[in-house]
């Protein structure tokens, strides 16, 4: 019985362990200026930054330019990389940092009346409804819906901190290094974050396979 | 039975095991290894948040570009450019707005001149009050009394009541002077 009950591993240890240390002998190389090495860092992590991008500016277009301008920057400050085996932390710290960037740029030019563009939710809604396949994305909508709402009801750091962990799938010395802060804090911040997922009827029925 | 049930994890717990297990005091580890309730339970919880970041994914669209490690014209979006000169907008409009505030509530504002045109302003105002008060002190009386005492009858002057009255003693008085003045020389 307890054997059933024994979580079961989402990836393999060892294979994990194998990709950190052909990550840390890339980014190794790439530190020294072999651009061959970084181009296969970018190959290993661009669907990542993208996908990491995506969930929280929730458009297409812009997670498309800011992974762009990630690895721009990351390849241009890849000697500053002090430890090789931190890379995938250290990318992630990059990404957070601009993605911040981004937004309150958009807040400041959304405030002043010079960026109108649809962002968040509604745009979201807006491109699932124009597909064709306007029935099958019934449930993506909703996704996005209950997820935006609910990451609407998290602290700054609760949300970064839960992204990072469940959707971006970081361990929690990872997320302390992308931060920039101490593991426990990354703790309490994970901690408030999954009680307050706990009480989110609407995402947890739909995860559950209950409709709204 | 009833011991371990006590030992039960509460929600709480449930949670601290699914950020980090190892944070759970000894005891209570050893109970979510040994209880298949608790241990279903949080794997339960921890499966809703794996199903969360698999959905996000599968959900998500994918990556249709390739990351270019050269700075291309086209690599920046026109939208970035446009940033450049509407930040410095911005940046000018705010330290305008900083700088209008901070001159209107300056002290030093005024420039001396204009001080000093108020000192003026204000002596003026002064000596134009001093001369109400010597007004009101010299006309204390009602305009009735000057009526009735007719020194406000144009043609009733000193010359006419002379005229009308002549001095009594006035002859005296002017033989008193010649002599005064006889004396004198
Ligand atoms: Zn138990």
């Amino acid at each position: 019985m307890v054997a059933i009950l024994k979580p079961n591993r989402r990836y393999n240890e060892a294979d994990t362990s194998d990709k950190e240390y052909q990550v840390a002998n890339l980014a190794k190389a790439a530190r020294t200026g072999d651009r061959e090495s970084f181009e296969k860092l970018v190959t290993l992590f661009q669907e990542k930054i993208f996908q990491m991008v995506y969930y929280r500016t929730f458009s297409q277009m812009d997670a498309e330019d800011l992974t762009q301008e990630i690895f721009l920057k990351a390849f241009r400050s890849i000697q500053n990389l002090k430890e090789a085996h931190y890379f995938k932390s250290w990318l992630f710290s990059i990404a957070v940092n601009r993605i911040r960037d981004f937004k309150r740029k958009k807040q400041i030019l959304a405030f002043v009346g010079i960026d109108n563009r649809g962002q968040g939710f509604e745009e979201v809604e807006r491109k699932i409804y124009d597909t064709p396949q306007a029935d099958n994305n019934l449930f993506k909508q909703e996704f996005w819906e209950c997820l935006g709402l609910f990451v609407k009801k998290l602290s700054h750091w609760e949300r970064e901190v839960f992204l990072l962990r469940f959707l971006d799938e970081l361990s929690i010395r990872e997320i302390a290094q992308s931060i920039n802060k101490s593991e426990s804090t990354v703790k309490t911040h994970l901690y408030r974050a999954i009680h307050k997922f706990k009480g989110d009827t609407n995402l947890v029925r739909l995860l559950q396979g209950e409709r709204r | 039975m009833s011991q371990k049930e006590e030992l039960h994890l509460n929600e709480q717990q449930i949670i601290q095991a699914v950020v980090d297990v190892t944070d759970l005091p000894f005891s209570l580890q050893d109970h979510l290894n040994t209880c298949p309730m608790c241990l279903a339970q949080k794997e339960r919880f921890s499966g809703l948040l794996s199903q969360l970041g698999h959905k996000s994914k599968v959900l998500s669209p994918t990556y249709r570009k390739r990351v270019t490690l050269t700075e291309a014209n086209g690599t920046k979006s026109p939208w970035l450019w446009a940033w450049n000169w509407q930040r410095l907008l911005v940046a000018g409009l705010s330290c305008a707005m900083v700088l209008a505030v901070l001159w209107w509530a300056s002290p030093f504002k005024i420039p001396p001149e204009w001080q000093e045109s108020k000192a003026y302003y204000e002596m003026w105002e002064d000596y134009r009050m001093m001369a109400e008060i010597v007004w009101l002190e010299e006309h204390a009386l009602p305009q009735v009394y000057f009526d009735i005492s007719g020194e406000s009858a144009p043609l009733i002057s000193e010359e006419f009541i002379q005229f009308l009255i002549p001095h009594i003693q006035n002859d005296a008085f002017h033989q008193f002077k010649t002599k005064e003045v006889q004396y004198v020389v």
